[in-house]
């Protein structure tokens, strides 16, 4: 598979990565490079792809299947559909005339010869022949190739229901509602081929009626201009591989394809390589320029050789400098962006284009094109003129009408050098120091799979993580010291969990909103006021922290974990969850004997079952409970494992 | 989905009704199937033609490939289902003119001699010149 990189682009990918995002505004407010994008496309007709973004990417041309992010564990997906974003994927007008059935007007549906359809009760009603045929169907018509629509309606059936039908045998997108059900359904197809979306009822029970009612039906189109390919062999991969070798960590002999480029060669250990085939010679650990041709690359490995890289050379890479590969299916992404990896032999993705005179732009894992194009209307291929030709591995693509200023232009190309997935806002969303480290590591979760946060390492490095189990993100500092942590995401909802057993953490401790777990148990001075996100369910801190201000617990936690030498100085009363935990308070606070009281009281009051540590531990300076809490008290030493409250 | 990579190389003769086959089977979805002319070295008239890339497993399995060897009446039964006319000697026939590999198309191209852009014809200009 060619992977040459297209010669002449220049290499703007390769900027330090949110460095390279924002820009000071007059008034001192930043906007993300994506915001400003957006501002331009407003109000112009525009095409935008971003391979970045998973939730615009499908595995089919109709657009049912997501695709999952590559290196895990699966091949790398192939993009059937992937939607354009020029309008922000905003919903068209309901194109369906009387879609509540409030008058007798079924003017949007027509029905199949032997099915009659009819308004009873504010509901669509339809009725087969049976004696004819043993379904019932009705079409919706007013739809066009090249577009996705949401549809959505409620239903009631009596046999199974409804597929929506391409016209040809092996194309047909179904998706079967049980018999004998009532709900709702919503759901998103993309129209490739003649067709028409097709409601039928099939099945019926051996004695009852072929009859089902519809109410609510609505079909939207999901507007832009979006890329698909019917053929399976024609869809472009996803993948976020830039390193050639497999099994990095501890290098073995094996061959790779090159083509005639530079490469950069990069391992660890006393070991040797030895290059044969399309380059030559032999080199031990550090990081060394090697100039292929075109064919098979022989490494022959000698002795331990840990950590090795081979991928193109790209001058002022902001990249990490070590992607770790399992095998073909198993690789690291963090801090990798994606690419679509083009065959340049048939792969090929098409759109229904609108007219657009002025420029077009595309990222690669090589740089940025981008320049003036004239795109007809009608059927286009936007990443390349065929499939033998362009730009093998695109990581964005713009297409946008009229001239652009030269600031527009600026933005432009750097919207697409964004080397990253998502929009990260101009501020940090979370951060913290580092004192005396020459290693961190941290588990984190985001609160989707396709929103990223990015983490600024404060020496200069960065890695974007993305996930909703845990995710480790870790780095080893070339010189012991002192740093400041980033973490940057879209908002403050994009950051779930912080899990840490590491010490040397410090600074104020500020969680964002989204915050639902954290936990550093570690040799720790963080300090600042105490302020838990809403949503939170588990907080742990230990170590020599200094937190300050009053306790309030947000409704629906269950752990909370809270030791050094902190000096709360009260508690607000708060209902409880009913399946707690652990609270564990010591250190310096001021907690008087009415707020220990309090607690107690929640507590007890909250009820339910509690798990796993069973332990309520009030100790410190705080002050010990009265009378007023003996009956919690007595109700939760009931309950408890551990209830250490003076 | 159980997605398998196969590149599969065809003689020009065979694409149209290869592609018809797999018509029959999927529709729409093979019509962009062997639309990539190939040529041999030293040649300017395409001899074969091209499809790289994931194909569904359940697809996969059908055709021969290195070790496996594919489930030839299988294929028939379904082609069968579909009324496609085509005996078991015809299509053993075409699948045994078809090259199957799990390799990328670069490398099956090269092992078999053929690449994606014919020879370059001299020069009009240069020539006049010269």
């Amino acid at each position: 598979m060619k992977s040459a990189i297209t010669p002449g682009i220049a290499s703007v990918i390769e900027r330090p990565i949110h460095r390279g995002v924002y820009r000071p505004l007059a008034g001192g407010r930043r906007k993300s490079i994506s915001a400003r994008f957006a501002d331009i496309l407003k109000g112009r007709t525009a095409i935008a792809y971003d391979p970045q973004d998973l939730t615009t990417l499908f595995q089919d041309a109709a657009g049912t299947l997501p695709v999952y992010r590559p290196g895990t564990g699966l091949v790398d997906p192939p993009v059937g559909l992937m939607l354009d974003k020029g309008q922000g994927l905003e919903l068209g007008p309901e194109l369906v005339v009387n879609g509540g059935f409030d008058t007798s007007d079924l003017s949007s549906f027509i029905a199949h010869a032997d099915t009659s359809m009819s308004v009873v009760g504010g509901r669509l009603y339809l009725k087969a022949d049976k004696d004819k045929k043993i379904y019932a169907s009705i079409f919706f018509r007013n739809i066009e190739i090249g577009k996705r629509y949401l549809v959505s309606f409620d239903y009631e059936t009596f046999g199974y229901l409804y597929y929506f039908r391409q016209p040809s045998s092996g194309s047909n997108v179904n998706i079967v509602i049980p018999k004998n059900t009532t709900g709702s359904f919503s759901g998103s197809v993309s129209i490739t081929s003649p067709v028409e979306i097709y409601f039928r009822a099939i099945d019926p029970p051996a004695s009852g009626n072929c009859d089902w009612f519809l109410d609510n039906i609505s079909v939207r189109e999901i507007k832009g201009y979006h890329a698909y390919q019917t053929t399976p062999p024609n869809r472009p991969p996803l993948s976020g591989r830039y390193n050639l070798l497999t099994a990095t960590e501890t290098l073995s002999t094996q061959s790779v394809t090159t083509v005639a480029t530079n490469y950069t060669l990069k391992f660890e250990g006393a070991g040797t390589v030895t290059l044969s085939g399309t380059a030559t010679g032999t080199y031990s650990a550090g990081t060394h320029t090697i100039t292929c041709t075109a064919g098979t690359l022989t490494c022959t490995v000698a002795g331990g050789v840990t950590k090795a890289d081979l991928r193109v050379k790209r001058d002022g890479s902001s990249l990490p400098a070590y992607q770790a590969v399992v095998d073909a299916n198993n690789y690291d992404t963090a801090g990798f962006p994606l690419f679509l990896k083009r065959d340049k032999v048939d792969d090929v993705l098409t759109c229904v284009a609108p007219a657009i005179t002025g420029s077009q732009g595309m990222g690669s894992t090589g740089g940025v094109v981008l320049g003036p194009v004239i795109i007809p209307a009608g059927e286009y291929t936007p990443l390349s003129e065929s499939a033998t030709t362009g730009i093998p591995e695109i990581t964005r693509y713009v297409a946008i009408d009229g001239a652009l200023t030269a600031s527009e232009r600026a933005v432009v190309e750097r919207y697409l050098s964004v080397p990253s997935s998502g929009v990260f806002a101009d501020e940090p969303v979370f951060s913290f120091g580092l004192t005396g480290v020459a290693s961190f590591s941290f588990a984190l979760r985001t609160k989707a799979d396709t929103a990223p946060v990015l983490i600024d390492w404060g020496d200069g490095t960065q890695s974007t993580h993305a996930g909703t189990t845990d995710q480790t993100a870790s780095h080893t500092y070339a010189v012991s010291g002192t740093y400041v942590v980033k973490v940057y995401g879209a908002d403050e909802s994009v950051l779930t969990k912080f899990s840490t057993g590491a010490g040397g953490m410090s600074g104020d401790l500020v969680m964002p909103a989204g915050m639902t777990y954290f936990l550093c148990s570690g040799s720790n001075t963080l300090s600042g006021t105490l302020s838990l996100p809403s949503g939170m369910t588990y907080f742990g801190c230990t170590g020599s922290t200094t937190l300050s201000g009053t306790l309030s617990l947000p409704a629906g936690m269950t752990y909370f974990l809270c030791t050094g030498f902190n000096t709360l100085s009260g508690y607000t009363p708060s209902e409880k969850a009913n399946n707690q935990q652990r609270f564990h308070l010591a250190g310096l606070n001021t907690m008087s004997s009415t707020d220990v009281d309090n607690i107690l009281i929640d507590y007890a009051a909250a009820g339910g079952t509690w798990v796993v540590s069973k332990e309520i531990t009030i100790q410190g300076n705080a002050a010990n409970r009265t009378s007023d809490s003996d009956a919690a008290y007595a109700s939760l030493a009931a309950k408890l494992t551990t209830l250490s409250v003076d | 989905m159980n997605w398998q990579h196969r590149t599969l190389i065809i003689p020009i003769a065979l694409a149209e009704p290869a592609r018809a086959a797999c018509m029959a089977l999927t529709g729409s979805a093979s019509e962009g199937l062997f639309t990539t002319l190939l040529y041999p070295e030293g040649g300017t008239e395409a001899t074969h033609a091209i499809s790289s890339g994931y194909i569904a497993g359940e697809f996969a399995d059908l055709l021969p490939c290195g070790d496996q060897p594919g489930g030839i009446e299988a294929l028939l039964a379904m082609l069968a289902g579909v009324d496609f006319p085509i005996t078991t000697d015809e299509l053993a026939g075409m699948l045994a003119m078809i090259d199957i590999s799990d390799e990328d198309a670069d490398t099956a191209m090269a092992r078999l001699g053929l690449s994606l852009d014919p020879p370059q014809a001299p020069d009009e200009g240069e020539d006049a010149n010269s």
